[in-house]
């Protein structure tokens, strides 16, 4: 492979020709660990919120150090399995008790306690997991400058990809320096990140016909919904991923064109996939060993998602949510994945699936959600929105009409990429050299500021 | 020189000379100010049409288009009754204040509700910016995407209308479509060192149109304030009031349900009011107008009177 075309294509950063900066490691490191923990601070706009953090990374570390202490004792893998499911447990109440608001897209009907929690899950989750790893013998004690910033790495992005503890070797061993080759490789996917985020994201606005209870506006704000899901998580995931990538960092893309994905399990491979990896190796890995039968173990596997589910958001539409998805992976994994689906029958359904999970996701008012439910069943309803079809379709697209205009070429685009390079080889077609100046000059052009995080409830 | 560099180079300083370009110039302000005022265009030839005097006209910022009702206005005063409310007048008050100055005419009333009484005063352009660029308007605000396309509204003058607000012949806006209907909305924060900035310019506002023959009423709008800081915001309107009848408009200004901490009461942000509150914050200017003892423009509300117009 040639130096440029591996600087384009974006697989390996090669060491290239440096620009002369050479930094140290120790120096950069707090650096970093400041510059994350300045954004959380920013962000929550209290100076307790990296106080909270910081307790609870010091009582993390404390726990791991203690951990590495216990020789062979059988305390040991029991902390190991158990310390993850307890965070998520912790996590979990913190949401049912509404102190956290829940990832509706809109607000919740929880109001927050406090800013101070933002992203709470996502740095809670960091900490119990390295503890894990340590208690399981997969890591070795960190040193605390290496687990700081571990814990405050700033391109997670207060909730981004969650880097598993294993990303803290790449950590010990990084010697800050910029490349050009680095850079080469990152700013197409950081112009990926801009326009996903800042283009098309943030242009749609679907909570406006949030309210609206008639069958078409809501399964089409509910779609709506799940585009912004998309456009935005997956754009500031890409625009964290550039920004590592910048400073020698390899972490987690976490979207992989999650919306042509085959089936559910493989869209659950390409969706917001550092949860799903991390789920996989604390929740499943650990404790499905233990249970007897092929069916249970399905039960067991496919029930991880009424976890995600709390995980989300104490609410009744997650717990929907979550029994839905945890429906649509045993029905896959169990029986449907054993025939051949034609796709004239496979993408409607998969359609339908994303569109569906995200009708329950974003609904965090009970009464609401029952009532947009009732309508979906109800011929009447049906009935008086298919009279009124055009007005109904123009209130819920609105002003967006040009972003979704937008959003479809990008997903044609995207399918072109995924016919040609496969998933393997992710958005390569938007890194092309021209597609990627294009996208540069469209973000220069669109990209407006602001919008929030949807992923740290912001 | 590789290949991949000059791309990076290219990319890195494009990026950087857009950056460069929107920090120095507010864009941004220059358009949501023209595309503004040219929102409220056929309202002022209304106004302008009608011969008529007095009227009433509505200035102020987007409280002001959400939370006054012109026609409601007008049938209870029997006055012609024009809203010309612009989002976003924070930004270029004076310079829309001027504009509106060409629609008054001796006699009439206008109802001021100044945006910069809550707001900093720091984001405001100088006069003239949004009607002609000059060099004094360049000021430093780094962002990290420059946005162009407002730079190629501006040039071309092909400006983004507000297409979230739908407003009638009077100005008064008919359909509303809240980006924002969330069960929550943040309440304004105390910041107590406000009243003295905003006074000084409802004097120069109430200077100006009390110089062209016309009667000023201020009409402070409705914010949500957090409940534990009520008294706090109680106090700071008691000093503002204070303040303003310092130059003699004790009568002009209505404050009545200004500090307020229900959500119900708002439509997506804490100076938004929502369909309730307009009807209320709309009546309570109509009773200081019409109200026999209190009303501040009476000479100009006699004149409906006596020109047979319901009252």
């Amino acid at each position: 492979m040639s130096y440029q075309n591996s600087a384009i294509h974006g697989e390996v950063p090669v060491p290239g020709e440096a620009l002369g900066l050479r930094f140290s490691a120790v120096i950069f490191k707090t650096l970093l660990s400041l510059l994350g923990i300045a954004t959380l601070t920013f962000i929550s706009g209290v100076v307790y919120a990296p106080m909270m953090l910081a307790a609870a990374a010091v009582a993390g570390y404390i726990l791991a150090f203690a951990c590495s202490r216990l020789g062979s004792s059988k305390l040991r893998p029991v902390i190991g399995r158990m310390v993850v499911p307890l965070g998520f447990v912790a996590i979990v109440a913190l949401n049912l008790s509404g102190i956290i608001g829940t990832l509706t897209g809109a607000d919740s009907v929880h109001t927050y306690v406090s800013l101070s929690l933002v992203a709470a899950p996502f740095y809670l989750l960091s900490i119990a997991a390295v503890i894990a790893d340590v208690a399981n013998r997969r890591l070795d004690l960190p040193g605390p400058l290496n687990y700081v910033t571990y814990i405050c790495f700033p391109f997670k992005l207060l909730a981004g990809p969650i880097e598993p503890p294993a990303f803290i070797r790449q950590i010990e061993a990084w010697r800050p320096s910029l490349s050009w080759s680095r850079l080469a490789v990152a700013w197409p996917w950081a112009v990926l990140g801009l326009t996903m985020k800042f283009v098309i994201g943030n242009g749609l606005s679907p909570a406006s016909t949030i309210s609206a209870t008639d069958p078409i506006a809501s399964l089409m704000t509910a779609a709506i919904f799940e585009l912004r899901f998309y456009f935005d998580f997956a754009g500031y995931s890409f625009l964290g991923y550039a920004g590592a990538l910048a400073l020698g960092f390899r972490i987690n893309q976490n979207f992989a064109h999650p919306f042509f994905a085959p089936n559910v399990v493989l869209f659950w491979r390409r969706w917001h996939m550092s949860l799903g990896r991390f789920l996989s190796r604390y929740l499943l890995e650990p404790n499905v060993g233990k249970i007897r039968g092929r069916k249970a173990r399905m039960v067991f596997t496919s029930g991880i998602f009424f976890v995600s589910g709390m995980w989300h958001g104490g609410t009744v539409n997650y717990a929907f949510w979550g029994a839905f998805h945890a429906t649509c992976y045993f029905l896959w994994i169990s029986r449907l994945k054993r025939r051949q689906w034609s796709r004239a029958i496979g993408i409607p359904t998969m359609l339908m699936f994303f569109v569906a999970g995200r009708f329950l996701a974003i609904e965090a008012n009970p009464h609401r959600l029952l009532e947009k439910l009732g309508n979906l069943v109800s011929p009447r309803a049906w009935l008086d929105d298919l009279a009124h079809l055009a007005s109904r379709v123009s209130d819920v697209i609105g002003p967006q009409g040009t972003v979704l205009a937008a959003a479809v070429l990008f997903f044609i685009v995207e399918g072109g990429s995924v016919s040609r390079y496969g998933v393997g080889r992710p958005y390569h077609m938007f890194r092309r050299p021209v597609p990627a100046m294009v996208l540069l000059i469209i973000s220069l052009l669109f990209a407006g500021m602001g919008g929030g995080l949807l992923y740290a409830r912001l | 020189m590789h290949g991949f560099k000059r791309l990076t180079i290219v990319a890195l300083s494009l990026w950087a000379s857009g950056a460069l370009v929107s920090a120095a110039v507010p864009w941004d302000a220059v358009e949501a100010g023209r595309a503004s005022i040219e929102t409220i265009q056929p309202v002022g030839d209304l106004a302008k049409r009608t011969a008529k005097s007095p009227k009433i006209l509505l200035v102020g910022s987007s409280p002001v288009v959400l939370g006054l009702s012109a026609k409601r206005i007008e049938s209870a005063t029997g006055l012609p009754t024009f809203n010309l409310g612009v989002f976003g007048a924070l930004t270029f008050f004076p310079e829309y204040l001027e504009k509106v100055e060409a629609l008054v005419q001796p006699g009439d009333i206008v109802v001021v509700s100044n945006p910069n009484w809550i707001h900093s005063l720091d984001a405001k352009l100088p006069t003239g910016c949004i009607s002609s660029f000059r060099l004094a308007c360049l000021r430093w605000r780094p962002r990290p995407m420059p946005h162009l396309i407002e730079v190629i509204r501006v040039l071309s003058g092909r400006l983004a209308v507000d297409p979230g607000v739908v407003r009638d012949g009077a100005g008064d806006a008919v359909v509303v479509r809240s980006a924002n209907t969330a069960a929550t909305i943040p309440p304004l924060p105390f910041d107590g060192s406000i009243s003295d900035e905003a006074s000084a310019e409802v004097r120069q506002t109430v200077e100006v149109l009390r110089a062209k023959g016309a009667c000023p009423v201020i009409a402070l709008g409705p914010i949500l304030v957090d409940p534990r800081e009520r008294e706090k915001w109680l106090k700071e309107q008691s000093a503002t009031e204070a303040r303003i009848a310092k130059l003699g408009l004790a009568n002009a200004t209505i404050s009545e349900g200004l500090v307020n901490t229900d959500r119900g009461l708002f439509l997506d942000t804490y100076e938004h009011p929502a369909a309730s509150e307009r009807a209320a914050w709309t009546d309570r200017v109509i009773q200081r107008l019409v109200s026999k003892y209190q009303s501040p423009c009476a000479g100009s509300m006699a004149k409906a009177v006596v020109s047979g117009q319901p009252s």
